[in-house]
């Protein structure tokens, strides 16, 4: 690695690196959430990590909150780029909440609410990165490893898009944002009575999977095989009345047998009783599409193990 | 007879403007419900408040008249949600005018958005920095000093630290 004829500048080499570690482990203490130029004084006679402003160049006009606000734009990939720019751009670079962002774009909100602020999430994204490009190598067949490689190296070069930029919408699960959609409407949570909601007859606003009718504050989540969606001949797709998704009708048979069971079902069950989850219908359908779905015996073996 | 507010640049010029466009921005709109009509603006140069102007007058136009189905459902969509998710424009012919607009080198560009931030008009601020953002993405460090004029004050020794650093991303392992 070192090449000889620069043996002395090791030791400057390794301060350096020294240097490096003690700045992220300073950086991962404080609390990040906005870009506060360090205003700490360093001692040592080689030149300091930070800047408080970016000192050339036509981004010195920027005020440090709108520098910080550029970033947000970027990918990973971009940011450790703008990390090797200059030291002003390393040091807004590393800040802590662009990471955070990336990381749950990449691989959803892991920890609890209580540790978003706290977390090392540059570190984190970075382990976890690679984690998962280990992972790939050890687990794909040779032939499709530069495959996967490549894809793993995209990831990381995926930029948050213009809408996802909005740090408010990160902090606040989808059940949040309806609660609070439905009190800027003056709806409660409980459901309205006597209100039956249909595609056909209300109209809906949409956050995320979610489907609030506007009248009643009435919640439809829309997933794969939603309840609501219903056979259009025309096309030959399930289509939800209420979000306008469309289902592929995956297995006729399956699906006819799912919907003959869902019927006795219905029909056994007391008409006070819930409608029963997906996984309580059908249960002759649900092992079929199972079978149907996995590649051996082995597999379906496995699979049964999940099934009640 | 639309209201009028003036606003004077740092250098001294006036320019009169109609109140829905000078309401764009936030701070104005502000300034001017404590019945202020004329209103100093000494860190936005001439240049600099004749380009936000023609942003706002465009926006406001926009926003006042929802003649067309695209911007009609925007405005029916935004009003219907108390929670925006997006702040981009949703209309492609006034999504086509800012892409224009924003043709600008960065000194011009830097200008606009410090004056934008300073009068607190978000889609204005949101837009150049996103194009600031897309002149950053994908370039290599070095291209991106040369870009917006930077110089690399590292010494050679905290580059090589740095590059090994990070160089997880760069690996293929």
């Amino acid at each position: 690695m070192a090449d000889p004829a620069a043996a002395d500048d090791d030791d400057t080499v390794l301060a350096s690196f020294l240097e490096s570690e003690i700045l992220s482990a300073g950086l991962e203490q404080e609390d990040t959430s906005e870009v506060r130029p360090a205003k700490r004084v360093r001692s040592d006679e080689g030149s300091s990590r930070e800047a408080s402003q970016i000192g050339t160049g036509t981004f010195s006009k920027m005020p440090p909150e709108l520098f910080h606000y550029i970033f947000k734009f970027l990918s990973s990939e971009d940011l450790i780029t703008c990390a090797l720019v200059c030291k002003y751009m390393s040091f807004a670079a590393s800040d802590e909440s662009l990471w955070r962002h990336l990381y749950c774009m990449r691989w959803g909100l892991g920890c609890s609410k209580g540790m978003l602020r706290q977390c090392a999430w540059k570190k984190l994204y970075i382990q976890r990165d690679q984690e998962d490009m280990n992972e790939f190598v050890r687990n794909t067949p040779s032939e499709f490893k530069e495959y996967y490689i490549q894809m793993q190296a995209a990831k990381r070069s995926q930029a948050p898009r213009p809408s996802q930029v909005d740090d408010r919408a990160l902090d606040r699960t989808v059940a949040e944002q309806v609660s609070m959609w439905k009190k800027s409407r003056g709806l409660t949570d409980e459901a309205a009575n006597g209100h039956i909601c249909s595609g056909n007859t209300c109209s809906y606003s949409q956050i995320g999977d979610v489907f609030i009718c506007e009248r009643t504050g009435c919640v439809h989540v829309c997933v794969d095989n939603c309840r609501e969606a219903v056979f259009d001949a025309v096309s030959g797709f399930m289509v939800c009345t209420i979000s306008g998704q469309c289902f592929d009708r995956l297995l006729d048979p399956g699906d006819e047998s799912e919907t003959l069971q869902n019927d006795q079902d219905q029909q056994a069950a007391a008409a006070a009783e819930e409608p029963e989850p997906f996984w309580g219908s059908g249960r002759f359908a649900r092992y079929y599409m199972l079978g149907y779905n996995c590649a051996d015996e082995k597999e379906l073996e496995d699979a049964w193990q999940f099934l009640p | 007879m639309a209201k009028m507010i003036k606003l004077v640049s740092g250098d001294g010029a006036e320019f009169e403007v109609e109140e829905e466009v000078a309401f764009q921005s936030k701070i104005i709109k502000d300034i001017v419900a404590d019945a202020d009509d004329v209103i100093p603006l000494p860190t936005v140069s001439s240049k600099v408040l004749i380009q936000v102007i023609e942003y706002c007058r465009k926006h406001a136009a926009v926003n006042s008249f929802p003649l067309s189905p695209s911007s009609s459902a925007a405005a029916a969509a935004s009003s219907s949600s108390s929670i925006s998710y997006s702040k981009p424009v949703s209309d492609p012919a006034l999504r086509a005018w800012d892409n224009e607009f924003v043709k600008l080198n960065n000194s011009s560009l830097f200008d606009i958005v410090i004056a934008a931030n300073y009068l607190d008009i978000e889609e204005l601020v949101d837009l150049v920095l996103e194009t600031v953002a897309d002149r950053i993405k994908g370039k290599q460090a070095q291209e991106i000093r040369r870009q917006f004029n930077i110089e690399n004050d590292f010494t050679p020794e905290e580059e090589e630290a740095l590059r090994r650093e990070n160089s997880w991303a760069f690996q293929n392992n």
